[in-house]
């Protein structure tokens, strides 16, 4: 018996700029970047809404920030070149606009653009046109911004260069639908991807450098006082949910400022060791979610942790939400089809991508029409279902327009998705 | 296109990918504390490099040109490089035509119902940019905008007055403070024009 090394030749070990080449410029599973774009495309759209309260204050004429305001903070021009006379204008299609009208047509398209971007309907160009519309909001009054806002811009302008509707979207369903794709898997260059860990890694990493030159961050052996989570959590202006005093006491927060300070170094640096990854970004998670609880710093929290997605590969996405699926019993569904029909090629792959969980499972039926039990079985399992079962009719359209007689079929054959499951689950 | 592995992206598109990423990371990087970028002093250990970023890289036109007009322009400094030891509120006296004076609340963190902190988080963040003295611009809106918020066509506001509010947090080990300090910082003549024209408009 051979053993594995004589099996096959041992590849040839790679030099460092090969491998940071494959892994900046390889190929992957769309998925991530699918999963990315719905959580961030969600709280983006949360985000805009929130402005909506008070749009007059930020953005109108008679508001906080009018727009020769906007533009005296935030120079609407930056020259390209030392020297040059000539400027290149900020992306900026409300710079200097102060019709009201116009203003909140440009903000509610924006709204609508996050929306489609979170569905991935038309997803290249709702990506672009929510960019375009985002910056231009942000470049119109960025007095008002905070580091929260910061990520939604920067992470918007990743979306809109990125093919996030590859999966995980409506458009990846529509071609299904229309045949254009197939149910294999896909592959794409995960340089986008790639950027947006290396730019969460940068946010971590200076802010913890910048720390660094203060006094109440480092440890009394570099100088410090470790004492910086004293102070915020006396902020009355901060206070969000009550917790126990001795959680932002001493001895306790000489052990949070220090924890903090590892954590987010270990967040720009450990996070891209696999056998790490795992543990510091659930450390991340703790980090945020003790902000997020305590202290009034809306959405920053969620929008920092929706970035962890993009740590993992597609197809470890794909199969951690299989293995969710698997383990929670009350997911499962078997949905039966009517006598003598399956999935036809088509269908079986858009009735797969509709279900990233994998627990629905479809059998030949007794009967000859589709019960309804059957087809709310069928929308109310499959998260894909959710954007189009709610809507009277449309489900069980979709379901029997994906049918096709089973060929010869002597006796009640089991048909699963693609064919790929014989046997119905217990 | 099922299925098929596209070969590694062209040159281009990395030579494209790099540009970015330095001039990001060469952005977001740490301005050197105030004092060395004063030369008041030499910079220490890392800050050499903070320093040399901030004096050459920074200010290569075209890096900034890329970052602040295409968006991508950043910095993280939150609660760095010392979290803020000073709670800040503020609150405006509004003086009306006929004398009366009326107290009016800016949106305080604080004093608000959780789904409303949430909402309006970023009053407070506007004004810990109004509250700085390198901002001091922006203070004839800010007070002309609550003069609007009060106006009353009968008994228009003729000044408004803008009071800081502040509690300096102390260290561990000492006995904190229990009331806020006041100071009226701002004085403000309001504009009746300008608020006649924004009694007017519709938003």
């Amino acid at each position: 018996m051979k053993s594995p090394s004589e099996k096959q030749p041992a590849e040839p070990e790679k030099g460092i700029f090969e491998s940071l080449d494959d892994w900046w410029f390889g190929h992957g599973s769309p998925t991530t970047l699918g999963v990315f774009r719905i959580l961030f495309g969600a709280l983006v759209f949360a985000s805009l809404v929130m402005v909506f309260v008070d749009w007059e204050a930020w953005f109108s004429e008679r508001g906080y920030v009018p727009a020769w305001m906007g533009r005296l903070w935030l120079n609407p021009d930056v020259p390209l070149w030392p020297g040059w006379d000539f400027t290149v204008p900020r992306v900026g299609i409300l710079s200097g606009v102060t019709n009201a009208h116009v203003a909140i047509g440009i903000y509610f398209a924006t709204i609508l653009f996050a929306l489609l971007t979170t569905l991935g309907l038309w997803t290249r160009l709702s990506t672009i046109l929510l960019a375009i519309g985002l910056v231009s909001m942000h470049h119109r009054n960025a007095i008002i911004l905070h580091g929260g806002d910061t990520v939604i811009r920067v992470m918007v302008l990743y979306l809109a260069i990125a093919p996030c509707g590859k999966a995980c979207s409506v458009d990846r369903l529509i071609r299904l639908w229309k045949g254009k794709d197939t149910g294999a898997p896909l592959r794409i260059s995960l340089w986008p991807q790639r950027l947006i860990m290396y730019n969460m890694a940068l946010i971590y990493f200076t802010t913890v450098w910048l720390k660094w030159f203060g006094n109440l961050w480092k440890p009394p052996i570099a100088g410090g006082e470790m004492t910086a989570n004293w102070f915020p959590a006396r902020l009355a202006e901060f206070y969000r949910f009550p917790y126990p005093e001795f959680l932002r006491d001493t001895p306790v927060v000489y052990f949070s400022t220090g924890a903090t300070l590892i954590i987010e170094f270990s967040l720009a640096t450990l996070v891209f060791y696999r056998p790490f990854r795992k543990w510091v970004l659930l450390a991340g998670i703790g980090l945020h979610g003790f902000i997020e609880y305590t202290m009034n710093i809306p959405l920053f929290s969620f929008l920092m942790v929706s970035m962890y997605v993009t740590f993992y590969d597609g197809e470890e996405v794909s199969a951690w939400f299989q293995r969710l699926g698997q383990r929670v019993g009350k997911l499962r569904a078997s949905v039966h089809l009517p006598l003598g029909k399956r999935f036809d090629p088509r269908g079986a792959a858009f009735f797969d991508a509709v279900d990233p969980l994998k627990v629905v499972n479809y059998f030949p039926g007794e009967e000859e029409r589709l019960a309804g039990s059957e087809v709310r079985k069928s929308w109310t399992h499959s998260m894909g279902g959710w954007l189009f079962g709610w809507i009277p009719g449309v489900w069980r359209n979709l379901l029997q327009r994906a049918l096709e007689p089973i060929p010869d079929a002597p006796e009640a054959e089991i048909t699963g998705k693609k064919g790929k499951r014989p046997t119905p689950r217990a | 296109m099922n299925g098929e592995v596209k070969p590694n992206a062209p040159t281009w598109l990395k030579v494209l990918v790099l540009l970015h990423v330095i001039a990001i990371t060469v952005w977001a990087l740490p301005d050197p504390t105030p004092d060395a970028l004063a030369k008041k002093r030499d910079p220490v250990g890392t800050e050499w490099l903070l320093y040399w970023n901030h004096r050459h890289l920074k200010q290569f036109q075209p890096i900034r040109a890329y970052v602040s007009v295409s968006g991508f322009w950043q910095y993280w400094d939150m609660f760095s490089p010392n979290p803020s030891q000073t709670d800040i509120w503020v609150d405006a006296i509004v003086v009306h035509k006929d004398g009366t004076e009326r107290i009016y609340q800016y949106p305080r963190m604080f004093l608000l119902s959780i789904p409303e902190k949430f909402l309006k988080e970023r009053y407070r963040k506007f004004y810990e940019r109004v509250n700085n003295d390198q901002h001091a611009f922006l203070r004839p809106v800010f007070a002309q905008r609550i003069a609007h918020l009060n106006d009353d066509v009968e008994n228009p506001p003729v000044t408004v007055r803008l009071r800081r509010h502040w509690q300096q947090i102390l260290p561990p080990g000492k006995t904190q403070p229990t009331t806020y300090n006041d100071f009226i910082y701002y004085v403000h003549t309001v504009d009746q024009d300008k608020l006649e024209r924004d009694r007017k408009a519709t938003l």
